[in-house]
C-alpha cells in the first residue's frame, strides 16, 4: 500500500471514530433526556413511586442537571406529602435540592422548598423530643476558606502577584535611575519610582502570602471533602471501629461535609460534632 | 536501838490500813483490745491512772510503739468518782487515755507499758503484747468483733470512759450489740475532740446519670450543739433532689470511736445524679457552731471534699437511641384511648414511664405520616423510697390520624443502662392498632389537618433549562502556580544575577587596573634605582615588571618556569613568537645583570629594552589570554 493510500485509510478511520463517539453521545444525551421526561410525565400523573426510580436512575448514569435534581426532590416529596413516605424521603429531597442549589445557586424554588423539608423535620424532631436543630454552623475552616469561593481566592492571589512582580520591577528600575542620576544629577522622576515600588512590594507580598495561603486551604478542602446530606432519620455517630459513640447524632436532612471512606462508614463533619457513621446514612452530593 | 526502831515502823507499815497505802500511790492499768488482729486492722490500746481525788491527777500520756506499728495521738478523758462504802467515803480522779494503733506488717510484736506523768514522775502500766496476721490468713480474726465494754450504771450511753475496778464486771465472751458496726457511721478515729462534721457518699465510681447519695454527718460528744450560717456543698456537676423531708426530724445515733461514745446526726442528705463524666469534686459543707456544753463559740467546722470519678456507661452493646444520663430500671405502659375514630378525630395516647432512678423528661413516640403526635402535657410523681429516687412520669398525648384505614402506632421504647445489672436494658410499650374512619367534612374543618404546607412547593420542571457549568478552578493547573510565584522570584534573580555580572566585572576591572599599577611601579622603580645606581634592585624591578605583564597579557605566572621555557610557553598561549622571544632574551637580560654584570647589558639599554617588551605585551589582543 502506497504512503498516500495509508494516510488515506487513516484519515477515514478517525472521522468514523469521531461520528460513532459524536453519535454515543448524542445517544446518550437523547438517552438521558427521555429519561428525564419520562420522570417529568410520572410526577405529573401521581405516579410518584416511579418518578423518584426514574430520577434516581437518571442521576445513577451520571446525568448531572439543577432541573433534574429539582424535580427528583419533588417526587421524593410527593411522596411524603401522599403519606407513603418511606424512611429517609425528607433527606433525600433536601439532598437533591442542595445538589440543585450547587448546580444554580439563583434558584429561588429550590431555595424555598429546601427550607420547608429542613422545618418539617425540626418539626418533627421538636414532636419526638429530640433537638430541632437541622442546621449546624460551619467548621472553622470551612467558615475561613468559604469566605469566598477559590475562584475568587486564586484571582486575588494572583493579582497580588502581579502586585509584587511589579513593585520589584520598580526597584530595579529605580535603582538603575539612581545610578544614572548619580552621574548625571537629572533624575526628576527617581523618588515617584522610588517610592511606588516602597509601597508596591510589602502589599504585594503580603497579600500574596494570604490569598495564596487560602486558595491553597480552599483548593485542599475541596480535594479531600465533599458535601454531603444526611439521608436516614439520623445519622448516628459511630468510633472508628463502628461501635456508637455517646457523641449524639445527626438529623436527617441536615448538610454535611464528608471526608475519608474506610469500608462501610464515612467521616462526617456537622458543626462541631464530628465522627464516622454508615455511608449509606448520608448521601454525597454530585459536583457540578 | 536502832534495829528496835527499824522492826517497829515496818511492823506499823505492814498494819495500815490498804485504802490509806492506795491512796499514796495511783493505780495504773493497761490493755490493748483486740490483741490478736490483721494487717491494717485497727485495735486500741488504754492507759488507766486513777488518783485520789485530793492528790495531785496524771497528765501526759505516752507511748511508744515499735516499729511496724503505727499510733494516733490520744484521746484523753478525765473522771471524778465519789463512792460511799462501809461509812467510808472515797473520792478518786481518773485519767483514760486510748490510742488507736493499725499494723503495717504480720508478727507479734510487744509494746512498752504506756505512761502518764503524776506527782513529778511517770507512772506505767504492764507491757502489752499483740500479735498481727497476715490479711486474710486462715485463723485471723478480720470477721471477729470486738468484745463490748460492760454496760456502766452511770452511763448508759457509753460517754465517759470506762473506770476500772469500780463497776465493772468480768468481761463477758458473749456476743452483744455494738454500735460501731454501722459502716455508714464507724470512723477510726475522731477528727475533732469536740465535733465535727464528715461527708459519706454510697459510691465514688458511679456512672452519668447513676444516683450517688451524699450525707454530711455531725458528730458531737454531747450536749446541745445550735448551728447557724450553714454553707451546703458546691454541686455545680450534679442534678440532686433532697433526700431530708424539711418537717422531719432525721434520727440521732450513737457510735463509739475509741471507746468514747459519739452522737451521730445526719444533717444534709441528697441524691445526686452526675451530668458528666471525669472527676468530679463535692464540695465541703460548712457550719459556725456553738455549744455551752462543748465550750464552742462561733466555731466553723467543715466537712471533707469527695472526689468521684464518673464514667460513661460502656459504649459496647449501646443500643441506638440511648440517651446519655438515663440510668436506672423503667418500665414504660400505654394507654390509647379510643381505639377507633375518624380521619382528624382526636385520640388519647397516655404513656407512663416510672422506675428508679432520675427518670427520664422526654421519651421518643413512633412518628409516622399516617398520624400527627400534639405536643404531650407531662405529670410528674418522684418520690425516694429507701434514699433511691424513684417516680413515674405520665406523657399524655393527642394523636390525629391522617389517613383512614387500620393505623399501626408502633411502639414507644426506651433504652437505659441498669447500673444493679450492668448492663442495657429497654422499656417498651407497644401502642397497637387504631381503626380510623374517612371523614371529609373533619378533614376539611380542622386547619391543623387540613394545612398542607408542601403546596408552596413549585411545579416540575417539564424541560432542561441551560446553566452555567463550574469551570476547573484556576488552582488545579500547575502553571497557575509556577506564574504566581515565578514572576516575583524571576525579577528577583534577575536582579541579584545582573548586580552580581556587574560585581564580577568591577572585580576584574580592578584586578587589571591593579596590575597596570603593579608594572608601572616597578618600571618607576627601576628607573629611580638606574639614578641611584642600585644594580641589585633595578634587575628586581625590572624582573617583577615583566613577570606582571606576562600575566596580565596572557595569564600565565611564568615565575614557575624555567628561563628558556617561557617564550614555548607563551607561544602556547597564542602570543606571537617575536614577542615571545623578544621577552625570553630580556628575561634573560635582566637576570645576567643580576648576576653576571660583567657581560650584562648597559642599565638604560636595559630599562628601555623591558618598557618596550612590556608594552608589547600590552598590546596582545585578548585572544591571547585564552
Amino acid at each position: 500500500m502506497s504512503r498516500a493510500a495509508r494516510a488515506l485509510v487513516s484519515a477515514v478511520f478517525a472521522l468514523v471514530t469521531i461520528v460513532l463517539l459524536a453519535g454515543t453521545a448524542v445517544a446518550a444525551e437523547d438517552d438521558a433526556t427521555s429519561l428525564f421526561q419520562k420522570g417529568v410525565v410520572a410526577l405529573r400523573d401521581g405516579s410518584l413511586n416511579e418518578a423518584v426510580e426514574t430520577f434516581e436512575a437518571l442521576a445513577d448514569r451520571g446525568f448531572v442537571h439543577p432541573d433534574a435534581s429539582f424535580d427528583r426532590a419533588l417526587s421524593y416529596l410527593g411522596r411524603v406529602r401522599a403519606g407513603i413516605e418511606h424512611p429517609g424521603d425528607l433527606g433525600r429531597a433536601a439532598a437533591a435540592l442542595e445538589e440543585t442549589l450547587l448546580l444554580r445557586a439563583d434558584d429561588r424554588d429550590a431555595e424555598m422548598a429546601l427550607e420547608l423539608v429542613r422545618a418539617e423535620v425540626a418539626r418533627r424532631r421538636s414532636r419526638s423530643g429530640a433537638s430541632a436543630d437541622v442546621d449546624a454552623r460551619p467548621t472553622i475552616d470551612r467558615a475561613v476558606f468559604g469566605f469566598a469561593s477559590e475562584w475568587t481566592w486564586s484571582i486575588l492571589a494572583a493579582f497580588s502577584s502581579l502586585i509584587l512582580t511589579a513593585g520589584l520591577v520598580l526597584r530595579v528600575v529605580a535603582a538603575q535611575m539612581a545610578g544614572v542620576g548619580a552621574a548625571t544629577r537629572d533624575m526628576p522622576h527617581e523618588a515617584a519610582v522610588h517610592l511606588a515600588s516602597t509601597i508596591a512590594v510589602p502589599i504585594g507580598a503580603a497579600c500574596l502570602l494570604v490569598f495564596a495561603v487560602l486558595a491553597v486551604g480552599a483548593r485542599q478542602l475541596r480535594m479531600t471533602t465533599s458535601d454531603g446530606v444526611v439521608v436516614a432519620p439520623e445519622a448516628h455517630l459511630l468510633t472508628e471501629k463502628g461501635v456508637l459513640s455517646s457523641r449524639g447524632a445527626i438529623p436527617e436532612a441536615a448538610r454535611v461535609e464528608l471526608g475519608e471512606q474506610r469500608g462501610a462508614l464515612v467521616h462526617v463533619r456537622w458543626g462541631a460534632l464530628e465522627g464516622w457513621t454508615q455511608s449509606d446514612a448520608v448521601r454525597r452530593l454530585a459536583r457540578p | 536501838m536502832n534495829r528496835l526502831f527499824i522492826f517497829l515502823l515496818a511492823a506499823l507499815i505492814a498494819f495500815l490500813p490498804r485504802e490509806l497505802r492506795a491512796q499514796s500511790e495511783p493505780s495504773v492499768s493497761a490493755s490493748v483490745q483486740p490483741n490478736d488482729v490483721q494487717v491494717g486492722e485497727p485495735f486500741s490500746i488504754q492507759l488507766n491512772v486513777t488518783t485520789d481525788a485530793s492528790g495531785p491527777s496524771a497528765s501526759d500520756p505516752r507511748l511508744v510503739v515499735p516499729e511496724g506499728l503505727r499510733a494516733s495521738q490520744p484521746s484523753v478523758a478525765t473522771q471524778t468518782q465519789i463512792s460511799f462504802i462501809n461509812g467510808h467515803l472515797t473520792r478518786r480522779s481518773g485519767l483514760t487515755a486510748t490510742w488507736q494503733v493499725v499494723a503495717t506488717r504480720e508478727g507479734v510484736f510487744g509494746i512498752a507499758p504506756p505512761s502518764a506523768a503524776w506527782n513529778g514522775r511517770r507512772v506505767q502500766g504492764s507491757a502489752l503484747r499483740v500479735k498481727v496476721h497476715a490479711p486474710g490468713a486462715p485463723g485471723s480474726p478480720g470477721s471477729r468483733r470486738r468484745a463490748p465494754s460492760t454496760p456502766n450504771p452511770f452511763d448508759p450511753f457509753g460517754m465517759f470512759p470506762r473506770f476500772p475496778n469500780v463497776f465493772d464486771t468480768p468481761e463477758s465472751e458473749s456476743p452483744q450489740p455494738d454500735v460501731q458496726a454501722d459502716p455508714e457511721i464507724a470512723i477510726d478515729a475522731p477528727l475533732d475532740s469536740k465535733v465535727f462534721l464528715r461527708s459519706v457518699v454510697d459510691q465514688r465510681s458511679p456512672v452519668v446519670g447513676e444516683q450517688v447519695t451524699l450525707t454530711v454527718f455531725i458528730y458531737q460528744r454531747m450536749g446541745m450543739v445550735e448551728y447557724t450560717d450553714a454553707h451546703e456543698p458546691s454541686l455545680p456537676d450534679f442534678l440532686r433532689r433532697e433526700l431530708i423531708q424539711h418537717n422531719v426530724e432525721p434520727e440521732t445515733r450513737r457510735v463509739n470511736i475509741n471507746g468514747v461514745g459519739w452522737l451521730v446526726k445526719p444533717i444534709f442528705k441528697v441524691a445526686l445524679f452526675p451530668l458528666r463524666s471525669g472527676e468530679i469534686d463535692i464540695g465541703p459543707m460548712q457550719l459556725t457552731l456553738n455549744s455551752r456544753t462543748l465550750g464552742l463559740q462561733n466555731a466553723v467546722r467543715a466537712s471533707q471534699t469527695i472526689r468521684l470519678r464518673v464514667s460513661e456507661p460502656p459504649s459496647s452493646g449501646r443500643p441506638v437511641g440511648y440517651q446519655l444520663g438515663d440510668v436506672g430500671a423503667y418500665s414504660l405502659s400505654a394507654t390509647v384511648d379510643p381505639r377507633s375514630t375518624e380521619v382528624g378525630g382526636a385520640v388519647g395516647v397516655t404513656i407512663v414511664l416510672g422506675g428508679v432512678g432520675n427518670v427520664p423528661n422526654a421519651i421518643r413516640v413512633p412518628i409516622s405520616s399516617s398520624v400527627e403526635w400534639l405536643e404531650p402535657q407531662v405529670r410528674e410523681n418522684i418520690e425516694v423510697e429507701n434514699s433511691k429516687v424513684r417516680g413515674s412520669r405520665t406523657f399524655t398525648y393527642v394523636v390525629r390520624p391522617k389517613t383512614a384505614g387500620t393505623l399501626d402506632l408502633g411502639a414507644v421504647t426506651l433504652p437505659y443502662w441498669n447500673p444493679e445489672h450492668r448492663a442495657y436494658e429497654t422499656a417498651r410499650a407497644v401502642l397497637g392498632q387504631l381503626q380510623v374512619a374517612g371523614n371529609a367534612a373533619a378533614l376539611n374543618k380542622d386547619p391543623t389537618v387540613t394545612h398542607d404546607a408542601w403546596s408552596a412547593l413549585a411545579a416540575p420542571r417539564a424541560e432542561l433549562r441551560p446553566f452555567t457549568r463550574a469551570r476547573d478552578p484556576f488552582t488545579d493547573k500547575p502553571l497557575y502556580w509556577f506564574g504566581l510565584f515565578g514572576l516575583p522570584v524571576a525579577v528577583v534573580m534577575g536582579s541579584l544575577g545582573s548586580r552580581s555580572m556587574k560585581r564580577m566585572r568591577s572585580g576584574i576591572a580592578a584586578r587589571r587596573a591593579g596590575a597596570e599599577r603593579g608594572i608601572d611601579k616597578a618600571l618607576a622603580e627601576a628607573r629611580d634605582a638606574k639614578k641611584r645606581g642600585d644594580r641589585m634592585v633595578v634587575a628586581a624591578s625590572l624582573d617583577r615588571a615583566l613577570y606582571l605583564a606576562i600575566e596580565r597579557a596572557t595569564g600565565l605566572r611564568a615565575r614557575a618556569l624555567l628561563l628558556e621555557e617561557v617564550p614555548r610557553a607563551l607561544q602556547e598561549r597564542h602570543a606571537p613568537a617575536e614577542v615571545a622571544t623578544e621577552t625570553g632574551q630580556v628575561l634573560a637580560a635582566v637576570e645576567a645583570f643580576r648576576f653576571v654584570p660583567e657581560g650584562a647589558p648597559e642599565v638604560g639599554v636595559l630599562v628601555d629594552q623591558a618598557a618596550a617588551v612590556i608594552r608589547r605585551l600590552a598590546r596582545l589582543s585578548p585572544g591571547a589570554k585564552a
